[in-house]
């Protein structure tokens, strides 16, 4: 059997639900099964993915999951939500939205290809590099 | 008039500011799905550019290096710059926007770096101004101009017979420890010596660290390290480190190059370069081919090499020499990466086993080496001398061998039999001691006029030592004059015979 690539599987698919909406049940079997078929069911979350990349690009519909250290209320949504349909250019957002406090404060951004991380830890630990390196070349001088 | 607002434009340019600050934050992302053997594969990063830099997020919140090279419909190959032990599956990888860059400039000038300019040496920070790319594409046909001016290797059989000139590419090969680093290292201290101003670059490719160690201090010694940039990689480093040596090399080269500098880069060696490419492209799963080396194989030299060249005038007259060196197995010059480099270089000094065991020297084959355009950036005196030199050689080769079992001779065999031995013995050269042009010069004016025929062999380098002493004690003004190059007068010519005459006679049986 001809293994499809994993892109053109997704746009397919994407192409098939925007066709004929009512069958969407009927679809996701079959995908289900064609991953069976060829032992992909691990990378069923890339596929997901690239479903989710190719929304944005046909249907200009963007999934973002959003990680914060705690909940996004109506403003922050409202903000985040304008801001990714600036940057990204789509219609409608579709946010996906987990409390993780181990961030200590701000949100992580993540859609199909693109990562928005403001984040205090990232921050944090890019500070730790930057003043490794700054101690290193002080020393060495 | 133009109907521009001023206020307008304020606002315009203001929102623009805005827009570009607001999309500073999203930044392109991957997953690696698969790592092993310093390869990453990448999910995602669909936009990323052939040899574009991506960081991988680290286990330990670091971050680790990596550069794509194969860009396929579902993911990336890229190969890692650091330890892959520290990157997982489903670690995220980012884009950077960039490709390999290095520092350039003069203040890597007596440093020991790593292929990323990164200090090995323990001296402190680098830091240049200026960073360029390590792939830039050579310069063009009307960038250049043929190759005129000398590169000195101080080496007598080299200079003489098969000369190298600036720009040009000239490929050492041989088996092993037949003395191809040894030729570099004199042609690196020559440059000191004799104060050309040229700037070495060494890039070792997967050499042990304790012969690096040992180069670098005889490059201290004999002073040629403040004019020498070293780019270590040894066999422990990661093999896409071991791959980017000599274009990083390469990259702080053409900084001389094109600011109207003279530079010259010894890739030690490309063999090495080649295995390393090779690891990376199987681990990459593109085909095999010849060797189980991949098909662009001789790309992977050739763009290199290519970039080595001598500039017009108009772009400054810089020029970047190249001295690759090949290891062959058991004199193989047809294997697969000698016959590659062979035909991208403009030459080949060939070093065999036997004569090195033989005592000859550098152990250079006379009828296997060509320089095929060293021979317009002759040093003039050097040239006036050495016409008969390669021929009168060869001459004696073929005679030496046909005539092994013979005892009768006739007198003119005999006396070019004579000759050759003579010529030969002269042509030695011990490591360390290159010899500046009126020495050169000065030696084979005395050898091809036949003053030295009556001196017996053992005998012969002692009356060339001391025939160099007299003329330094005695003549210095016109060795001097002499050592500019220019054609050597008759007189200067004379004096020399007259003095090489009285010391032979003082070393005649």
């Amino acid at each position: 059997m001809h293994k499809v690539s994993r892109r053109r599987l997704a746009s397919t698919v994407v192409e098939l639900l925007r066709q004929n909406p009512k069958d969407r049940q009927h679809i996701i079997q079959t995908l289900a099964a064609y991953l069976i078929v060829h032992k992909q069911q691990k990378r069923m979350d890339l596929l997901l993915l690239d479903i989710a990349s190719e929304l944005a690009r046909v249907d200009a519909h963007l999934y973002a999951e959003v990680t914060s250290a705690f909940p996004l209320d109506k403003a922050a949504r409202d903000e985040l939500t304008a801001y990714l349909r600036r940057a990204t250019d789509v219609t409608t957002v579709e946010l996906d939205e987990h409390v993780e406090p181990e961030l200590l404060a701000g949100a992580v951004v993540r859609t199909a290809s693109q990562e928005l991380d403001t984040s205090a830890r990232t921050k944090l630990n890019r500070l730790r590099s930057l003043n490794v390196n700054a101690v290193e070349e002080t020393l060495g001088e | 008039m133009t109907d521009v607002s001023v206020k307008e434009l304020s606002s315009e340019l203001q929102a623009a500011i805005e827009q570009l600050k607001s999309e500073q934050g999203l930044e392109q992302v991957g997953i690696v799905t698969r790592i092993g053997d310093g390869v990453a594969w990448v999910y995602g990063l669909t936009s990323a550019g052939f040899n574009e830099v991506i960081t991988i997020e680290g286990t330990d919140g670091s971050t680790v290096e990596a550069f794509a090279l194969n860009l396929m419909e579902d993911e990336i190959g890229a190969v890692l710059l650091g330890d892959d032990s520290r990157v997982s599956a489903g670690a995220r990888a980012k884009l950077t926007g960039s490709v390999v860059e290095v520092p350039v400039g003069p203040e890597l000038l007596g440093r020991v770096v790593d292929p990323l300019g990164r200090p090995l040496d323990g001296g402190g920070a680098i830091k240049a101004k200026l960073r360029n790319p390590i792939e830039r594409s050579a310069p063009g046909v009307m960038d250049r101009k043929s190759v005129h001016e000398p590169m000195m290797t101080g080496i007598m059989a080299i200079d003489t017979m098969i000369p190298i000139g600036r720009g040009q590419r000239e490929l050492i090969i041989g088996d092993r420890q037949t003395g191809k680093t040894a030729i570099t290292i004199d042609t690196m201290i020559n440059q000191a010596r004799q104060k050309t101003g040229v700037i070495n670059i060494y890039v070792a490719v997967g050499q042990k660290l304790s012969k690096i160690a040992r180069l670098v201090e005889r490059l201290k010694r004999e002073g040629v390290m403040e004019q020498s940039i070293v780019i270590a990689t040894s066999p422990a480093d990661p093999a896409s480190l071991l791959y980017l040596a000599p274009y990083a090399g390469t990259a702080m080269g053409e900084y001389f190059r094109d600011n109207k500098q003279h530079a010259l880069i010894i890739y030690d060696d490309l063999t090495k370069h080649a295995v390393a490419y090779r690891q990376m492209s199987l681990l990459l799963r593109r085909p095999p081919g010849r060797e189980a080396f991949p098909g662009d194989v001789f790309y992977l030299h050739s763009r290199l090499l290519e970039r080595s060249a001598k500039l017009s005038d108009n772009l400054g007259a810089g020029s970047l020499t190249a001295l690759p060196i090949i290891e062959t197995q058991a004199g193989d010059i047809s294997a697969y990466i000698p016959t590659n480099v062979i035909s991208i270089t403009d030459g080949q000094i060939f070093l065999e086993t036997n004569l090195f065991y033989q005592g000859i020297r550098p152990a250079i084959s006379v009828g296997l080496s060509v320089s095929r355009v060293g021979g317009s950036a002759q040093t003039k005196a050097v040239k006036s001398v050495s016409g008969s030199l390669r021929l009168d050689l060869a001459q004696f080769r073929e005679l030496a061998a046909f005539t092994q079992f013979s005892t009768n001779l006739d007198a003119d065999t005999k006396k070019r039999i004579n000759r050759g031995q003579r010529l030969t013995e002269l042509l030695k050269q011990p490591q360390y001691s290159p010899l500046s042009v009126w020495e050169q010069t000065a030696t084979l004016i005395a050898a091809t006029e036949g003053v030295f025929d009556e001196v017996p062999m053992d005998k012969i380098k002692p009356a060339q030592h001391a025939l160099l002493t007299q003329l330094e004690a005695e003549h210095k003004a016109k060795m001097t004059e002499l050592n500019k190059g220019d054609k050597p007068a008759d007189t200067t010519k004379e004096l020399i015979l007259k003095e090489a005459k009285k010391i032979a006679k003082g070393y005649s049986a």
